[in-house]
């Protein structure tokens, strides 16, 4: 019973999750690009203007622009969910610089 | 029907709002306990503002090392155990009571802007969320697995060891998102027995997971600029000949107050430092700042840390130090009895 509890609770886990990165990613400019999940069809011809797609996937595009509220005007485009892309603070260093010896 | 279905969203709501607020927690006692007081500056720098970094940084790092360390330990602790022997809520804790004391001190030395602790906080929501992830399932499932298996262990147990260990040491030098998942998920093919095909089922699960996340990710950070690969600092009591004659340091030239020398950052920097204060160097500004957060390990806590803990898995503990530049070279040279250098914090 207690197992079953708290495999239930683990997609609520990631569900919350989800939710506050999709928080930082609404109110904040930290990340230096976005992921829009599920994008619509069509959903890229609506993209706001100076918005580079700089990745996609089957369920996904990855998208950056220099425009402040990048996230809230994805919404207002139609995206359904966007997610911080990179928010990768000092540590993940550049590959140049990372490599030993480098 | 209805009825039934709108009960179990309802309390379905409610859970999510509940794990939602348990994250968050950590962020509001950082940000209610865990304020410090902000000092003027009193120390004039030395190198012009295009070679300043902001003093806080060499604090703000350590949080993302503590992830470096925690995997470290994760990896230690299952080369011979069990992962329900590691504290996944132990590390957790020791995130979030790092931070508190490196928050307090960053306010005395420059504060930090909102976009470093919103990274810091991301970060380490992420994290709390992996390891309670990890811990609800092996503390569960993969505990259960364990003791089906019985005491001798499966070779997927030894591989997905390596793989832990050889992860952690990646992370020493290159961003997570590098490390190819992909080929760590291919590898976990072999053994046959209950624990193996479990393994299989739970790495296979979390390394496929990380492989699609660290392939968006790259994808994003492969168009940011890169942050300084070098950094500028001044010493003294060593002639620039001797300073040419030490990898990776290219000497800029004399100052009045030293020599300025240019050197990389990150991992490497630790090595020069130390290689500098065996020569008899004196370190008298780095950056344009006059502090820096190191960290040792040793049999125990260094007295006048920031902050020790005990680390998992290696059975030391890890102290947190601020040190004056100035006290830097002569605390690297003479090292607190038992005490291992670990990591210099750049800025």
């Amino acid at each position: 019973m207690t197992i079953r509890r708290v495999l239930l609770a683990l997609p609520l886990l990631l569900m919350a999750w989800i939710a506050i990165m999709a928080g930082v990613m609404r109110f904040s400019d930290a990340a230096p690009a976005a992921v829009v999940i599920l994008p619509a069809a069509g959903f890229t011809t609506r993209l706001p203007p100076g918005t580079a797609i700089i990745g996609a996937g089957p369920f996904h595009l990855t998208l950056r622009s220099d425009t402040p509220g990048l996230a809230r005007h994805l919404y207002a485009a139609g995206a359904r969910l966007v997610l911080p892309a990179g928010l990768t603070g000092c540590l993940p260093l550049p590959a140049t610089a990372a490599k030993p010896g480098a | 029907m209805m009825r039934f279905l709108g009960r179990w969203l309802g309390r379905a709501a409610l859970a999510l709002l509940a794990i939602v607020a348990m994250l968050l927690s950590p962020v509001v006692w950082v940000e209610t306990a865990c304020r410090g007081t902000a000092t003027a500056e009193t120390y004039q720098p030395i190198l012009p503002p295009q070679h300043r970094r902001a003093e806080s940084r060499t604090l703000l790092t350590y949080p993302e090392w503590h992830i470096v360390h925690a995997y470290d330990d994760y990896a230690r602790v299952i080369a011979t155990g069990e992962p329900h022997d590691f504290g996944f809520f132990r590390a957790i804790g020791g995130f979030w009571s790092a931070l508190c004391p490196l928050n307090r001190l960053a306010a005395q030395h420059g504060g930090a802007t909102t976009e470093t602790k919103l990274t810091i906080y991301t970060i380490g929501v992420s994290f709390t969320a992996e390891l309670v992830l990890k811990a609800a399932y092996e503390e569960t499932l993969g505990r259960f697995a364990t003791w089906a298996r019985g005491a001798v262990r499966a070779p997927l147990d030894d591989l997905s060891a390596q793989q832990a260990a050889d992860y952690a040491r990646f992370l020493q030098q290159v961003p997570w998102y590098e490390w190819d998942f992909a080929a760590d998920r291919a590898a976990l093919s072999g053994g046959s027995t209950f624990r193996d095909r479990e393994r299989r089922f739970a790495l296979g699960v979390e390394y496929g997971t990380k492989a699609r996340y660290a392939k968006v990710i790259e994808q994003a950070v492969g168009q940011v600029g890169a942050d300084a690969l070098t950094i500028r600092s001044i010493l003294r009591g060593i002639a620039p000949d001797t300073l040419r004659g030490i990898d990776r340091i290219t000497v800029i030239g004399p100052r009045p107050q030293g020599i300025e020398i240019e050197t990389p950052r990150y991992r490497a920097f630790t090595g020069i430092l130390a290689d500098l204060a065996a020569q008899g160097a004196a370190i008298v500004e780095i950056a344009g700042n006059d502090d820096i957060l190191l960290t040792l390990t040793g049999p125990g806590p260094v007295p006048g840390a920031a902050y020790s803990f005990t680390r998992q898995g290696y059975g030391d503990v890890r102290s947190l130090m601020l040190v004056k530049l100035a006290d830097l070279a002569g605390l690297l040279r003479d090292l607190p009895q038992g005490a291992v250098l670990e990591h210099i914090h750049d800025y």
